[in-house]
């Protein structure tokens, strides 16, 4: 099932050509689009239908690691769904980052 | 309006699957405005840190980008009188406090904001040492 979290669009070479994959399908012509003089973009039919965007549908862009990633917005309960993460195992990590950032803080150069 | 200034803990339990009853009414609060919730910039680079080190870095990216899109969480860029508030206290408290400790410490007592921490910052803040500090302490 479709998750964004799940999909990101990469930027690499292929034969020295640049190319962006959605996951690891190559980008194929039906799925290009042109930004117009207003800035706008047209969402190809194909990544409309396989992420679910319809008329009102929010999406955010955001550059992770170097790429551009298109996401839809989802609340943080729908997000907190995704990846669950129990307050205990947050505490341990708490713990440790804090005892580690006293340590060296505090080491002597 | 109630001014508060949130401690990484308290940002990684509203962030975890079983979140506390109090730390969503706190963050219910500054959803409807009747809080107004304020971080110091460095504790955001703690909780992604933390959040990176348990769900991976995008998962983390997009999770805070939400969540400050969502709830209007004020984030703080100290000035210089603050930089040095925070590292006087850091020196009186080197061995229990951290700088962003610190930084959020000086920021509370300079603006009067409550500082809102989980018990597990609480037990490294010296009793009666801040004694003007305002802290709410949440259950881990």
């Amino acid at each position: 099932m479709f998750h964004p979290l799940n999909q990101r669009f990469t930027r690499c070479q292929i034969e020295g050509h640049d190319v962006t994959m959605l996951t690891s399908i190559i980008m194929d012509k039906t799925r290009n689009a042109i930004v117009n003089k207003r800035a706008l973009v047209t969402i190809p039919k194909a990544i409309r239908d396989r992420f679910g965007f319809k008329e009102g549908s929010r999406i955010t862009f955001m550059v992770i690691d170097g790429a551009l990633e298109i996401i839809p917005c989802l609340t943080i309960e729908e997000l907190k769904a995704v990846r669950k993460v129990s307050k205990e195992k947050l505490g341990r990590v708490f713990d440790e980052d804090h005892e580690t950032e006293l340590r060296l803080e505090n080491e002597k150069p | 309006m109630k001014k508060v200034c949130l401690d990484a803990g308290v940002l990684d339990l509203f962030l975890s699957e079983n979140c506390t009853k109090q730390v969503e009414m706190l963050l219910d609060g500054v959803r409807e405005g009747t809080v107004r919730a304020s971080i110091v910039n460095p504790v955001l680079s703690e909780v992604f840190f933390h959040q990176c080190t348990t769900r991976g870095a995008k998962d983390a990216a997009i999770l805070l980008k939400n969540l400050l899109d969502d709830y209007p969480i004020g984030c703080i860029e100290l000035d210089r009188d603050l930089l040095f508030s925070a590292g006087k206290i850091r020196c009186q408290h080197a061995s229990t406090l951290s700088h962003i400790d610190c930084m959020s410490i000086a920021y509370c007592l300079d603006s009067g904001a409550e500082f809102h921490v989980t018990e597990k910052t609480i037990k490294h803040i010296p009793q009666n040492t801040l004694a003007r500090l305002r802290v709410v302490r949440y259950a881990w």
